[in-house]
């Protein structure tokens, strides 16, 4: 009994907001509207099915999801229409109803008969005679197909974002490398050149690479060559003291070379504390200061 | 649980090596200890080598600032010798400045600055 109740709460509700036009108000519609035609314009595909699984009724919807006609389907099993695969999950479902009388859902796969792939979400129903026995089953389909489809789409989007996201970073770490380059240039003395654009996190990376570099080498002395570095934020002057301090840390000494005029401004105007700071003009003048202070003496034959 | 550092006297140099990871207690006993060593006989240089230490806060580095202006006091120079890039990083990340102490690579190198004659200080 609590079925037909069911089924016939389902089209009341529909038939409050479907037909507007109608003049009748709304209590009065319901009992001059046709239940078919109620059920004919649901977009959600609606059918009846009979223990021996055929169809005995269906919604307009239900067929043009087949993409079959009423008199086709009506009467017929699943066999006639679907790949075996399909009818023994949709038996199996059916099956498992009938023996339980209790309503299920399954997400399952359908081929119409125009051979399109759509997936659905079944929720079947029990229907009861009047004795209370199962004789049949009630289906309401919902095509999942579109919902499927922009899911995958979006997911794959996902996917190529990722992997897009991947390449970048793994470029970003490239670069950071191959841009900051420090080489020994003589026994105990390294080069770091900076060129380019500095940023907070690439000062970050000279000075780890740097110390690192430090005591791969046992080096004493580490010139800073910025000749090519035209302007400098606080961030990135703040990031460069604290190199130098690090620097120190470790018991080897720092001087910075080719400050320009402008970034001399810029160091003054911002205020970095610049104590500690061993400045030389020229790559050439540090580099033979530090020499020198190593008790090299560069002799012209 | 370690609760003293030896100090290694070789002529007039002291060495320390530290070995195990400090904590406060430990600090201050070293502290005093390396003080009352040159108390009962002077020395030239004091090595503070701390390559075999993983982790160092500020507290230990500006107690070895400590030490090594006491140690100054006292006609002896100081140099913490080994540290790595990672405790330089996070200690001058914290703000900790180098100027406090003489640095070294090893102690190879603060030996041989601590022999030579000359006190290049900065």
């Amino acid at each position: 009994m609590k079925t037909t109740e069911h089924a016939a709460a389902q089209p009341t509700a529909t038939a409050d907001t479907t037909p507007i036009e109608s003049t009748a108000t709304g209590s009065d519609a319901s009992i001059g509207f046709p239940a078919a035609k109620i059920l004919d314009s649901l977009s959600d595909p609606i059918f009846v099915k009979d223990l021996r699984h055929r169809w005995i009724e269906g919604n307009s919807a239900f067929f043009s999801l087949l993409q079959l006609s009423r008199d086709q389907v009506l009467g017929k099993s699943d066999p006639d229409f679907f790949p075996p695969e399909q009818v023994e999950v949709f038996w199996k479902n059916d099956d498992l109803l009938f023996a339980s009388a209790q309503p299920s859902e399954n997400e399952e796969k359908l081929t119409n008969a125009a051979g399109q792939v759509r997936f659905i979400w079944t929720r079947k129903f029990p229907l009861f005679d009047d004795h209370g026995q199962v004789i049949g089953l009630l289906g309401v389909i919902t095509d999942l197909t579109p919902i499927k489809v922009r899911l995958e789409q979006a997911v794959r989007l996902e996917s190529e974002v990722a992997e897009q996201q991947r390449v970048i970073s793994a470029q970003s770490a490239l670069l950071g490398r191959l841009a900051v380059p420090v080489i020994q240039i003589w026994e105990g003395i390294l080069l770091l050149p900076l060129v380019g654009e500095l940023s907070s996190q690439r000062s970050e990376q000279l000075t780890e690479r740097l110390l690192e570099a430090i005591t791969r080498h046992r080096a004493q002395f580490a010139i800073i060559d910025i000749t090519g570095i035209d302007s400098m934020d606080a961030g990135v002057a703040k990031g460069l003291v604290k190199a130098v301090q690090a620097v120190a840390l470790l018991g080897c000494r720092s001087l910075m070379v080719g400050i320009s005029a402008g970034v001399a401004v810029q160091l003054v105007r911002i205020g970095v504390d610049l104590a500690g700071l061993t400045t030389h003009a020229t790559l050439q003048q540090g580099l033979e200061f530090a020499m020198k202070q190593l008790s090299y003496a560069v002799v012209r034959k | 649980m370690i609760d003293r550092i030896p100090i290694l006297r070789i002529r007039d140099l002291l060495l320390v090596s530290i070995q195990a990871d400090l904590h406060d207690i430990l600090v201050e006993q070293l502290q005093s200890d390396i003080l009352k060593e040159l108390e009962r006989k002077s020395a030239r240089g004091l090595v503070l080598d701390i390559s075999a230490l993983n982790i160092l806060d500020t507290y230990t580095a500006r107690a070895f600032v400590h030490t090594a202006q006491m140690a100054r006091l006292m006609g002896t120079r100081t140099i913490v010798s080994g540290m790595t890039p990672a405790i330089a990083m996070t200690l001058t990340e914290m703000g900790f400045s180098a100027g406090g102490f003489e640095t070294a690579l090893d102690l190879e190198s603060a030996l041989t600055a601590l022999s030579t004659q000359d006190t290049d200080e900065e």
